[in-house]
């Protein structure tokens, strides 16, 4: 019973998958191949949620930071007209080294705005990709000089909204293929995947991991008994930006092309909405968490709209659902984390 | 003015505004034009900043679900158009039933708002993202008779857009204009504008105006004096929803149009960041800050457009709107709270 009212939010939204499901006629074939593409492009980015999770700081709704990162690298990949195994070496050096300065940045602002970091973290992702969009539309041309005129707007001043990053693709594709649902895909993806969870589960038992943890159950006991929890909240920041800058890459190489101005937009609230579902709280994640989430979060997501158009005939209805469903799990999650807490003073109390 | 009670954002609003000006001359933009859209701007925005005064006040934090008071207003003009009135009966009849449905909505947010003290913002930004796509169920399935509302094909949902020309478009703004040389004031509209401020800053001065600001100042002091905190919250949730859905309401004759769906999306944000460049802190906004603020924000905005057309690159006008709405509200988030802590240690 305990296991059951613990997981309330996972198994509301698998019995509503299943409904959905049944109610859009689709193939469990195509559900499954639709599926684990999201799967590929997004199990990063809720993974890259853990650690900040862990040390107290809530979901880290600045990962787009990390996304900027990796997009800034692979629009410069471009430009230097870099292609092959040199252009994957290239962007994805780059992205690293960008995600550690710019995580860098985010944990110091977060760090300044202990207790509220969660708001402060979307206001961050919001300025960061303003400042990127200015960036590229308007500082490539004019200070920063374009080398490729193939990715610059026609009037020589902007990047264009829509750019192939095929030489990244093409770096991907060919490795390990395999076919599912008559479509092929490359079961390397699938191994960076393994490779960054294992990194992840590593952390998660080294020095690090273990005083995240106590600085995320208290931190003015942890700062007394002399652990540097600003120091390990910023490192925490800073490999959730890494992550989420390797994401990033593995969804570019996954999608073949790059949307610049708008590939990064909504991928923090879908993390996050994925790591609530899959039975999470804005005090505690596991790695079990984000995959259960991201695979019924993104069922849900495919089926809601077709169900939608077979039951009232408007596909939008089962859009406006998922996206309260997205927003919603986050209110919720907050909520509930609350009581719990307010229950567990209660009981300290009585104790 | 005491150089103590500007404070940073304000100052820098203030400089960029007054070299976007040079600018402006420089490149021969007229400024005529420029002084009579401004003062429209302000005093269309103006009503939904002025929503932000309550919540700030009773120490529920700004105002980041704002969308739930703004889709409010939506419902009230949405009533008004679907019985087709027009004019002055349109526009009071959309405040009206806008205020009556904001309360309903201002007493369920307040009821969710008043479990999560402390956390009021962010539990906001996400309620009332997520509020958006129950209204924009509402829209589609809404029983609406008026043709000229709903999708021309099918017959089912609302437009995004209906077009308020026939009903009340720019009824406030070409009330009582006075005419200076080319400057048009429009004094009908400013009236409306100042005559809310000057609500709110009559309220402030009551018995309950004072206890919103001791809640604010010190809520366990409060309600160990007696007082229901929650209830005064209530009521303080409810006004700034309910000020909000006048404010769209306003916002929407100016525009000329009933923006549904995801219109009031974004909303919030540059209200915020407006209220916060006049010198609203987390615990308290006066009538002064808004009346500054919002003109200071509406008019750089405005004034950042010809200038940035005139450089050849349109997008850098909302770029740096947006720029400016997320980077003073960060600061706000940032440093603010840094000084009055600072200050609370000095008293000890």
């Amino acid at each position: 019973m305990r296991r059951i009212k613990n997981n309330s939010v996972p198994i509301l939204v698998f019995l509503l998958t299943v409904v959905a499901f049944h109610l859009s006629g689709v193939s469990f074939n195509y559900l499954s191949s639709e599926v684990y593409t999201r799967f590929i492009r997004n199990i990063l980015f809720t993974l890259a949620l853990i650690l900040p999770v862990s040390c107290g700081m809530g979901i880290n709704f600045a990962i787009v930071v990390g996304a900027i990162s990796t997009q800034m690298a692979v629009v410069m990949t471009l430009d230097l007209n870099y292609t092959g195994v040199g252009a994957l070496v290239f962007s994805m050096g780059l992205s690293l080294v960008l995600a550690v300065i710019f995580g860098a940045m985010v944990a110091w602002l977060l760090n300044k705005a202990t207790g509220r970091e969660m708001i402060v973290s979307i206001m961050i992702g919001q300025l960061s990709s303003v400042i990127y969009q200015f960036i590229f539309m308007v500082g490539y041309g004019t200070i920063i000089p374009p080398h490729n005129p193939d990715i610059i707007l026609d009037r020589g001043i902007g990047v264009k909204s829509v750019i192939d990053a095929k030489n990244i693709t093409d770096a991907f594709r060919g490795v390990m293929p395999f076919t599912l649902d008559g479509k092929v895909y490359s079961l390397f993806s699938l191994v960076l995947i393994g490779v960054f969870t294992l990194i992840l589960m590593w952390i998660q038992r080294t020095r690090l991991g273990v005083l995240a943890k106590a600085v995320g159950t208290n931190r003015s006991n942890a700062n007394m008994l002399g652990v540097p929890t600003a120091r390990i909240r910023s490192l925490c920041i800073i490999i959730s930006t890494i992550f989420a800058a390797m994401s990033q890459l593995l969804f570019i190489a996954d999608f073949g092309t790059m949307n610049v101005y708008t590939g990064h937009l909504g991928i923090d609230t879908y993390a996050a909405a994925a790591i609530l579902v899959g039975g999470a709280t804005v005090k505690q994640a596991k790695i079990r968490n984000c995959f259960i989430g991201v695979i019924l979060f993104h069922a849900l997501f495919i089926t809601s709209p077709l169900a939608g158009q077979n039951m009232f005939n408007n596909p939008s209805v089962g859009e406006y659902f998922r996206s309260f469903l997205a927003y919603g799990i986050i209110v919720i999650a907050i909520i509930i984390n609350l009581k719990n807490e307010k229950e567990r003073k209660l009981a300290n109390f009585k104790a | 003015m005491k150089i103590k009670n500007v404070n940073p954002p304000q100052l820098i609003m203030t400089v960029f505004l007054l070299v976007l000006v040079a600018a402006a001359v420089a490149v021969d933009i007229s400024l005529v034009g420029v002084i009579n859209d401004a003062l429209i701007k302000w005093a269309m925005n103006g009503v939904i900043v002025l929503s932000l005064i309550p919540m700030i006040n009773v120490g529920a934090g700004r105002n980041f679900g704002m969308s739930i008071g703004l889709s409010a207003g939506l419902w009230g003009m949405i009533f008004a158009l679907n019985y087709r009135m027009t004019s002055w009966t349109g526009f009071f009849v959309s405040i009206l039933v806008g205020v009556l449905v904001a309360v309903v909505f201002g007493w369920l947010y307040a009821k969710i708002l008043n479990n999560l003290k402390l956390n009021e913002e962010i539990v906001g930004t996400f309620a009332g993202y997520s509020f958006i796509p129950i209204m924009n169920l509402f829209y589609t399935f809404v029983p609406v008779t008026n043709l000229q509302m709903l999708y021309p094909i099918g017959g089912q949902g609302l437009r995004p857009r209906v077009n308020l020309e026939n009903y009340f478009a720019l009824i406030l703004d070409n009330l009582w204009q006075i005419r200076i040389g080319q400057i048009v004031i429009p004094a009908g509209l400013l009236l409306f504008f100042f005559g809310m401020a000057a609500l709110l800053w009559a309220f402030s001065k009551t018995r309950t105006g004072m206890i919103f600001s001791a809640i604010a100042e010190n809520e366990r002091f409060v309600q160990i004096s007696g007082f229901d905190v929650n209830r005064y919250r209530t009521i303080g949730i409810i006004m700034s929803t309910a000020l909000a859905a006048i404010g769209v309401v306003v916002y929407s004759q100016s525009y000329g149009f009933l923006h549904l769906y995801d219109g009031p999306f974004m909303m919030s944000f540059p209200a915020i960041s407006a209220i916060v460049i006049g010198g609203a802190v987390h615990n308290k906004a006066t009538v002064k800050n808004v009346l500054v603020g919002t003109f200071l924000y509406q008019t750089t905005y405005l004034l950042s457009i010809p200038v940035a057309n005139a450089v050849l690159i349109p997008e850098m006008a909302e770029l740096f709107r947006t720029i400016v709405t997320s980077g003073i509200i960060l600061y706000a988030f940032i440093f603010e709270r840094k000084e009055s802590r600072n200050e609370k240690n000095k008293k000890q």
